[in-house]
């Protein structure tokens, strides 16, 4: 906007994330509230993203870093957008299939006769093809209706009987409204989908380039996430502060929700299990989507992440 | 055209507040009456209480939308107005001109937004050419038009004045196309403010449009609805201030003692 960074020392850092701002990226507020991003002389302008893809605009150069997700990624590398993984905000698969529960639905086989209501990826079809057939469902007795990025609440009151949500926010919203929803969530249908969700990614270009940048930028994250996993409700405080447009009450939910996730069963934040990245490529492939055939060393890196969890570490 | 002063301001703005109260009147007994949740549709004053609660924040937004909105229209309306002299003057730039506003208005914007912002990065630059592009077109068309029906009506009285062209484009062409190029300014102030808050909930870091994205993701209707408000309301305003510009500078045109 109007406003110039102040100190002419501080090295101008863009962030694209992938959606609006949401709990996801709550570290990175934390790191900007607390200033972690200045003690490492960063100047960070975080940027709200709809439609486009943030994988792209990182490739370009247009930012130094996104938010993105696993199959963003593969899409990116199979149409050679040089674009690589730093950091898994969330080490797990968080998102699930959702439906109220006034609508029969028990398990996989009910999805036959039913409207799935989505935003038209290819994934999502294989996804749904994938698990119904494993379950002996008819996948083609489902009925796909492209709701696009559209809310759960609304949706599932008339458009759709169930969705793909994200538990840590369209999850706590239903709670919150005080619907009753059930849902099957993708961790736990096959270790498959149980990647880290979302990533922060970077350009082959930055990482060749200037390495110190990327340590310095995940440094601070670090510090952020491992800050919202401590004190969650400070944290959503620290966002709220910066996105007032959105809901404190979900905020808040949300945050306690995903202290418990950030470093879930992982040695410090932001590690990425790269066997985990090339099972989900290699089942893309199965499935059509895309023939991708670098291994996930190529694009995931665990190198730029400070391992050393105590450091600095803000209580 | 003719700028009407028929009505009285005072009756005017009573039949306006009339048609208001109803709108919010019809809205309130919808969400009372239909016990619709508020994440469908929250009644009227919810969405005045968000209004008034997040004013500042709103405030905040829209300077930026702002600033996009008036540098985005101030260079649509010099680009348009020496497009529409250069095509005045030549008439196989006329045809080019023609041709490429045509493409211009024919790509959907949706689509070209985010490659603007992939293009342009995702500072103010990628809005700013949004505008212009929505924006040069109306202008363009209506003030050439205009300039080119007061050629046929005035073309014989230049003639018969010697004045040569230029002196007749200045003191007759000119002047007379004033009210058309009035047309082609009002729908371009709402368009280049519907174009920037576009862009901007395609990628932004401020804007009405950042707002109005957040508030969607949140699930707060009152706040889209408030941002709506906000808005259009703008939007009345704009075509208020430029009908009054135009009067101002059209004092010709207006009926005087009715």
């Amino acid at each position: 906007m109007f406003n110039v960074a102040l100190a002419a020392s501080l090295i101008p850092v863009t962030v694209a994330l992938d959606w609006t701002p949401n709990t996801n990226h709550l570290g990175l507020y934390v790191a900007k509230a607390n200033g972690l991003f200045k003690k490492h002389n960063l100047d960070v302008r975080l940027v709200q993203m709809k439609q486009t893809s943030t994988t792209q605009i990182v490739g370009a150069g247009k930012a130094e870093f996104g938010i993105s997700f696993v199959s963003d990624v593969l899409h990116a590398r199979f149409q050679k957008i040089p674009v690589m993984s730093v950091a898994g905000i969330i080490p797990e698969n968080t998102s699930c299939f959702a439906w109220r529960s006034t609508t029969p639905i028990a398990s996989i086989i009910d999805f036959e006769g039913k409207r799935y209501g989505g935003w038209g990826s290819p994934e999502e079809e294989a996804t749904l093809r994938f698990i119904m057939r494993k379950a002996g469902a008819d996948f083609k007795k489902l009925k796909m209706v492209t709701t696009g990025v559209s809310d759960f609440l609304p949706t599932t009151a008339r458009n759709a009987d169930f969705m793909w949500i994200y538990m840590g926010w369209d999850g706590m919203r239903a709670r919150l409204e005080n619907v009753d929803f059930k849902t099957l969530c993708l961790r736990d249908i096959d270790p498959i989908f149980n990647h880290p969700s979302p990533l922060i990614i970077t350009s082959n270009k930055l990482s060749k380039e200037k390495p110190e940048l990327i340590k310095a930028f995940l440094s601070a994250a670090s510090e952020g996430y491992r800050f919202a996993v401590q004190n969650p409700e400070a944290a959503a405080k620290l966002f709220m502060q910066q996105v007032p447009e959105s809901d404190a009450r979900l905020v808040k939910a949300s945050a306690a929700y995903l202290a418990k996730e950030y470093t879930k069963k992982i040695p410090y934040w932001g590690y990425q299990d790269t066997k985990k990245f090339d099972a989900y490529r290699i089942w893309a492939n199965q499935q059509k989507i895309h023939s991708l055939n670098e291994d996930a060393q190529l694009f995931v890196s665990n190198a730029f992440l400070p391992t050393n969890p105590t450091s600095g570490l803000n209580k | 055209m003719k700028v009407s002063a028929s009505q009285s301001p005072l009756v005017q703005g009573i039949k306006r507040l009339v048609w208001l109260a109803g709108v919010a009147m019809l809205w309130h007994m919808i969400t009372t009456l239909g016990e619709i949740p508020t994440y469908i549709l929250p009644s009227p004053g919810a969405v005045l209480k968000t209004l008034l609660e997040d004013r500042g924040i709103l405030w905040f937004h829209a300077q930026e939308t702002l600033f996009e909105w008036s540098l985005g229209l101030t260079l649509s309306t010099f680009v348009a107005l020496a497009l529409s002299w250069l095509a005045f003057e030549s008439l196989s730039f006329e045809k080019l001109l023609n041709r490429t506003l045509v493409v211009s208005q024919s790509i959907p914007y949706l689509t070209l937004a985010p490659l603007l912002l992939l293009w342009f990065g995702l500072g103010a630059a990628p809005k700013i050419i949004l505008i212009l592009l929505t924006c040069t077109f109306p202008i363009t068309q209506l003030t050439l038009n205009g300039l080119r029906n007061a050629q046929l009506e005035f073309g014989i009285l230049a003639a018969v004045l010697r004045l040569n062209k230029n002196k007749a484009l200045k003191r007759i062409y000119a002047p007379a196309a004033l009210p058309q190029f009035f047309e082609g300014l009002k729908i371009a102030v709402t368009y280049a403010f519907v174009s920037s808050v576009l862009a901007e909930l395609i990628g932004s870091e401020a804007g009405l449009g950042v707002y109005l994205s957040r508030a969607q993701s949140a699930y707060r209707t009152d706040r889209v609805m408030a941002v709506v408000i906000v808005i259009v309301f703008f939007s009345l305003f704009c075509i208020w201030l430029v009908n009054r510009i135009a009067r101002k500078a059209l004092y010709w045109k207006v009926e005087k003692n009715v």
